[in-house]
């Protein structure tokens, strides 16, 4: 992913983008008064992997994703999905394209299977495929339960099964996790991934920063309608400059060892913080042949969320409805499991961002 | 087009809502037909003595007889011009089947009652189907997922278009179809007059009301696909049917009686429907215009030029706006 607009990152040939929208705008006009959602985006999505859309509540995702999926109709700009642009090849793009939305989207009367079979045939889909989706999202054995009687995991699972119904190439999710507990949300982590290997591009968009940083190979951050910031996780993290934090029985004498050696060396309390290596081994070794044991060596990266924050300046806020603060609470429940699970405030309505 | 029809049309049958309303449209048109049938049963021998009795009483009583002769003496001036003695004995004796509980079943007569009734009912239930349908894909957010199969939206309107009149239609076939075969049936068991011109008249009235069931269907999901609610649609249907009417009424304006939807809507149900304009001009007492009679021809172009409005508003709503 990348964006000829953003310092530092290459935009990819056209040929290698399964989205790309230039000066992408949408206002929505509410009492004669004027929102600005997405003001002139211009976003690119490389084919293959899992790409994060990110941005705080209201930031314009939901209604970039929207014009996207031919439901909302974009002011000005251009958008070429699968090489079509819009909206002369809509139609035979959208058969390519596969999507879960936030909200539900389901008859709530009729069962999973009668939703899928009805989805099927509209778009002229063989009825075996319902199946063949309903076993993938493991839901065929309650497949034939009303819609309204399903869990917030089942529908989440359901939308999946209706956005992998066409064999997308592209695949759009908005808020996957959202609500979910967390065996749902490790289940969707789990998923996301597996769908890349078939060769299907997944833009995920997404308030759990952790999520989006252990399933996405590249994000794009936007802030006020415009793109902040796109690139891989790696690079947009800075993982050459990695730092290291090392516990040893004289601080002190350790850092100005490795000062000695090259390294940028912080002293926190009874620790150090290294930078500038290639690998924590070469922090022991220095330090050991100096007869000076390390007890305590741990990775400091940079968090996709305190990127974010740096970049967008919004501090995480508690989402407004309780399904969103159990996500957090989720989260924040998490970080044995994940490492970091930074939570931004979602659009409780689901209108945008 | 034929594919996606019948996906509406299995969407359309699917939902418990408009089963439920389906039902009861049938369960009323069985009741009233029962109504039918019980309210014209044949009297009893016990009702009959009873009715020759009261007519016996009452041929007895002086003043009735005294009218009576003096019908005969002078029919003309009595009972008008060309009047004959028997006329006198026609009008003034009486008749032992005036005092009978109940009339006898006419077909005629049970299109103006029963058969208009239930034709209002069963189009006024096939209207909150029709919004149903439209406003259940709105509140649930589905019409997004129909979209992105769909994307060609004048395709997805069309066919939900084409299958709730088509479903519209077939519930007022067999509902009102129903309540009129078994009162048929009824005639035909009682030997009561049910030749070709009756049959004629109520064949033409069950089209109208099917006519009109499914055009009702079309126009509430039409108006829920605009206003995204199916509450919001029968609120302005309410207030264009009622309010319309005192709108009517309270404006300073003749002659205006014939522009109501109810008035349009028995014009086109009734044959040679009769009525008395509320706003005809009365400039002084008993100067009033008579009874307004509304043909079928006016009431249909009233009702389709509504109709087409509707719909072409919801389809060009429905391409351009943001779901």
């Amino acid at each position: 992913m990348s964006a000829s607009t953003v310092e530092g990152v290459e935009r990819p040939a056209r040929s290698d983008l399964v989205v790309e929208t230039r000066n992408l705008r949408k206002v929505y006009r509410d009492r004669g008064r004027k929102l600005v959602a997405v003001d002139g985006l211009d976003l690119s999505v490389e084919r293959g992997g899992v790409h994060g859309f990110l941005g705080p509540n209201g930031s314009g995702k939901t209604s970039t994703i929207r014009m996207l999926l031919g439901l909302t109709r974009p002011d000005a700009g251009e958008i070429t999905v699968l090489g079509e642009s819009y909206p002369a090849h809509l139609p035979a793009v959208l058969a390519k394209v596969g999507a879960v939305l936030e909200r539900g989207q389901f008859a709530p009367d009729l069962s999973g299977r009668k939703n899928l079979d009805l989805l099927a045939r509209s778009a002229g889909l063989p009825s075996g495929r319902v199946g063949e989706v309903l076993e993938q999202v493991r839901l065929t054995a309650v497949a034939k339960r009303r819609y309204r009687g399903y869990s917030l995991g089942m529908r989440r699972r359901l939308g999946l099964a209706a956005a992998l119904l066409k064999s997308p190439e592209l695949l759009i999710l908005d808020e996957p996790s959202n609500g979910l507990d967390p065996a749902g949300i490790r289940d969707m982590r789990d998923t996301i991934p597996r769908l890349t290997e078939s060769g299907v591009t997944v833009l995920l968009s997404s308030h759990i920063l952790a999520e989006v940083q252990q399933v996405c190979t590249s994000v794009s951050i936007i802030d006020g309608g415009v793109l902040l910031k796109a690139g891989r996780v790696r690079d947009l993290l800075g993982e050459s400059t990695a730092r290291t934090r090392v516990g040893v029985s004289d601080p002190a004498r350790a850092a100005g060892i490795l000062l000695d050696a090259g390294y940028a060396v912080t002293i926190d309390g009874a620790y150090l913080l290294v930078e500038g290596h290639e690998h924590p081994d070469v922090i022991t070794r220095q330090l050991a042949a100096r007869d000076l044991f390390v007890h305590e060596l741990s990775a400091v990266r940079p968090t996709l969320e305190s990127f974010f924050l740096k970049l967008t300046g919004h501090r995480p806020a508690g989402p407004a409805d309780p399904a969103e603060r159990a996500a957090d609470e989720v989260a924040e429940h998490l970080p044995a499991l994940t490492g970091e699970l930074p939570v931004i405030a979602a659009d409780p309505e689901g209108t945008d961002g | 087009m034929i594919s996606l029809t019948r996906v509406e049309l299995a969407r359309y049958a699917s939902r418990r809502a408009i089963l439920l309303l389906l039902a009861l449209a049938a369960v009323l048109a069985a009741v009233m037909a029962f109504q039918s049938a019980w309210d014209s049963r044949p009297a009893t021998a016990t009702e009959i003595a009873t009715a020759k009795a009261h007519a016996e009483v009452l041929a007895g009583r002086a003043d009735v007889k005294t009218d009576l002769d003096r019908c005969l003496a002078d029919p003309v001036s009595y009972l008008g011009p060309g009047a004959t003695a028997e006329e006198c004995r026609a009008a003034l004796t009486a008749a032992p089947t005036s005092y009978l509980p109940r009339d006898p079943l006419n077909l005629r007569s049970t299109i103006k009652g029963n058969g208009i009734g239930l034709a209002l009912i069963v189009i006024g239930l096939l209207v909150i189907a029709g919004s149903t349908f439209a406003g259940a894909d709105w509140s649930s957010g589905s019409i997004r997922n129909q979209v992105i199969f769909e994307p060609r939206r004048s395709r997805l309107w069309g066919a939900k278009a084409i299958a709730v009149t088509l479903a519209s239609g077939l519930a007022a076939l067999v509902t009102i179809g129903g309540f009129w075969i078994a009162v048929y049936c009824v005639a035909v068991a009682r030997d009561i007059p049910h030749d070709s011109a009756v049959v004629h008249a109520v064949g033409w009235h069950v089209l109208r009301a099917v006519v009109l069931a499914m055009a009702a269907g079309l126009g509430a999901f039409a108006l829920t696909m605009v206003f995204r609610h199916s509450m919001a649609t029968l609120s302005v249907l309410f207030a264009y049917s009622i309010g319309g009417e005192i709108l009517i009424n309270l404006l300073p304006l003749n002659s205006t009686g014939h522009w109501s939807l109810g008035a349009n809507v028995f014009g086109w149900l009734q044959t040679k429907y009769t009525f008395v304009d509320p706003t005809a001009a009365c400039t002084k007492l008993g100067d009033c215009a008579g009874p307004q009679h509304l043909g079928h021809g006016p009431a249909a172009l009233y009702l389709a030029v509504a109709l087409a409005v509707v719909t072409l508003a919801s389809w060009a709503t429905f391409r351009r706006r943001d779901i």
